[in-house]
């Protein structure tokens, strides 16, 4: 499913839904569902916003990894996100904004039963390491922290990590602030 | 670095590149001795690398040489930010000038630094793309050098500046490491924004050979709207109501009676005829939306005061009122005066205020000041006009400067919002910047560049 919103002008926007529409509705669509004005609007988000929490409802843990492909990528991503799914024995579901490449792949866990941590790590290395190798990143908003921490030297090369060291030095020569993180 | 010891370091390097890649004749020297500002030094060598390993080569040897590195684009610059200040090597990155790639389903475009910015549009508008960012010298001046200055141009109200489009650089280190910051993704947020960092920098952080930039879905279609008022307050509250509208145009021009009078004495136009203040709008997108909103926008801006309204609908109509747009450069070159071109920033509702000042300014330094620029986001060319034929111009222009930046600062605006800071503005930057910030840049600087051999003589 996609959901595509416009902004502008009333007039403008009606029109140019009406073209949104005939572009996607393409062989193989299910249905389509209009709104106009922002109460209209709301409800249509309120259903992306139900994805989260249906995700929780099933009672697994979510690990929302919210990497960024390059926009062609998109469907060998969503292909690749099964293959993980078999690969490693753990749900896998994709969504997010579709339009600049950054997926949120969410990796669902079972933290009851034995050896989810290295379960999930070993789905994560794999993910990672595809999206890195189509030339895409590891988090396009979320940040590195610590969650992605561990694959920071896999997405940063050594000569920019030196970079980074250099002006983390620069701007706090003693290492007091944030310690422990990625630089 | 004694001349000798200098000379004889030159033929060492000159010997690990390729052949023409350093150059050390007169013209070449003289050639890459500055911009489009008037100042000038010369170099002691031209580096004219073909590839991202030999401009690695010449920082390498540099660095462990202390010899300065001046790097530089098409030179089409307006502040002498690649004037080489301290001799030693102008870096032209011209010969990097390989468009490499324009990913139609990724929406971007790999290219070196060297390659010139029309060039890039016209390729990727062929294929229904856009890379927004404008500067009126897109023809002549390079991708590097927007990058060096984070240029931006008229569209860059609805679209952003350059800064906007960098995803991804290839940029050589002071010592010769290259590194590549960003990615080709739209969005990354893995570490620092190194790639940014260097947007802007006026080689004095590194020097970029190759660029990821984002493009977007080329708009069908263009409308445009000049106006004529013969008050300049009244363009302001044009301005205001376009906005008020809910409409935010792809560029917004103004330009005040000075320029109008010389324009109108260049071109014959009888539609310039006491007009005080003009705007132009331009909007872009879906046909039907922007024949529409250009009404809309005309309703708007038809004020009592209005002395013509021009429309232009399609990229050809839109054409022409731009050029009447880039007459405007011409008609003050033909005063016979050099133009000091200020671009300085000021904050939107300052906009009638800088008129009023730029008049004031005019009546107590003797010198014509004409104002025209992008008045959608506050970004105004104030051209402070001068006889070099008179004696004291330096001085007054100077003063007249001074009380220009003093006031813009007071406002809250910048002395520059979109050309650099380069030589042009150099005594501005202690009054523009505060002493704390000033020595961040040092202590960044000094991270990136610790022999200070990148552009020496600048800002930093």
């Amino acid at each position: 499913m996609i959901i595509v919103e416009l902004d502008g002008q009333e007039r403008s926007v009606r029109a140019e839904l009406r073209a949104v529409e005939q572009a996607a509705w393409l062989p193989g669509t299910r249905f389509v569902q209009r709104a106009l004005g922002a109460e209209a609007c709301e409800r249509v988000w309120q259903v992306r916003r139900e994805f989260s929490y249906s995700l929780r409802d099933t009672g697994l843990t979510k690990l929302n990894e919210d990497i960024a492909a390059p926009r062609s990528r998109l469907v060998d991503l969503f292909e690749f996100a099964q293959g993980l799914q078999q690969r490693h024995g753990l749900p896998v579901a994709c969504f997010g904004h579709a339009g600049d490449g950054n997926i949120h792949v969410n990796v669902m866990v079972d933290e009851t039963q034995p050896g989810w941590r290295e379960r999930s790590e070993a789905a994560l290395d794999d993910l990672f390491g595809q999206v890195i190798a189509w030339g895409g990143v590891i988090t396009g908003e979320h940040g590195v922290g610590l969650a992605k921490k561990r694959w920071f030297p896999l997405a940063v090369s050594p000569e920019l990590r030196t970079l980074h060291r250099a002006v983390k030095r620069a701007l706090d020569p003693r290492g007091i602030l944030n310690p422990g993180k990625f630089v | 670095m004694r001349t000798d010891r200098l000379a004889s370091a030159l033929t060492d390097l000159k010997s690990r590149l390729k052949p023409g890649e350093l150059r050390l004749d007169a013209r070449t020297l003289a050639a890459h001795a500055g911009d489009r500002w008037f100042a000038s030094h010369l170099p002691d060598a031209v580096a004219l690398p073909r590839s991202t390993a030999a401009v690695s080569t010449v920082l390498r040897f540099a660095h462990e040489n202390r010899i300065p590195v001046t790097a530089r684009g098409a030179g089409h610059g307006y502040v002498g930010g690649c004037v080489p200040q301290q001799g030693g090597i102008a870096l032209s990155l011209a010969r990097l000038n390989r468009i490499k790639e324009v990913h139609e389903g990724d929406f971007v475009a790999v290219v070196q630094s060297g390659v010139r910015t029309q060039a890039l549009q016209d390729a990727v508008e062929a294929r229904h793309l856009f890379y927004p960012p404008d500067p009126a010298s897109r023809a002549d001046c390079s991708i590097g050098g927007n990058i060096a200055t984070n240029a931006g141009g008229p569209r860059c109200l609805k679209y952003g500046v350059t800064r906007d489009y960098v995803l991804g650089l290839e940029a050589v280190l002071a010592d010769g490491t290259v590194v590549r910051p960003g990615s080709r993704t739209h969005k990354n947020k893995t570490g620092f924004e190194l790639a940014r960092l260097f947007v802007g920098s006026e080689g004095l952080l590194g020097v970029v050979t190759e660029a990821t930039l984002k493009l977007l879905p080329l708009p069908p279609y263009r409308g445009c709207l000049a106006v004529g008022y013969d008050a300049a307050p009244v363009a302001a509250a044009a301005i205001n109501a376009v906005f008020a509208a809910g409409i935010l145009p792809c560029a917004l021009e103004v330009a005040d009676g000075f320029t109008l009078a010389a324009a109108r004495k260049r071109t014959g136009s009888r539609q310039l005829e006491g007009c005080e203040a003009m705007i132009i709008v331009e909007l872009d997108g879906q046909e039907r939306s922007v024949r529409a909103e250009l009404r809309a926008v005309e309703q708007a801006a038809r004020l009592p005061g209005t002395r013509f309204v021009q429309r232009a609908l399609g990229a050809e109509a839109c054409e022409r009122v731009w050029q009447v747009r880039r007459e405007f450069s011409y008609s003050l070159r033909d005063t016979g005066l050099t133009k000091l071109n200020e671009d300085i920033a000021v904050p939107r509702s300052r906009l009638v205020d800088l008129f009023e000042f730029a008049q004031g300014l005019q009546q107590r330094h003797g010198l014509p000041v004409a104002c025209f620029g992008h008045a959608g986001d506050g970004n105004i060319h104030v051209n402070v006009m001068v006889d070099e034929t008179q004696p004291g111009w330096r001085e007054r222009s100077e003063a007249a400067l001074d009380d220009l930046f003093g006031q813009v600062i007071a406002w809250g605006g910048v002395i520059t919002g979109e050309h650099g800071v380069g030589l042009a503005k150099k005594r501005w930057f202690p009054l523009a910047v505060s002493p704390e910030l000033r020595t961040l840049h040092r202590a960044v600087k000094r991270a990136l560049d610790p022999r200070g051999i990148l552009n020496p003589g600048k800002f930093v």
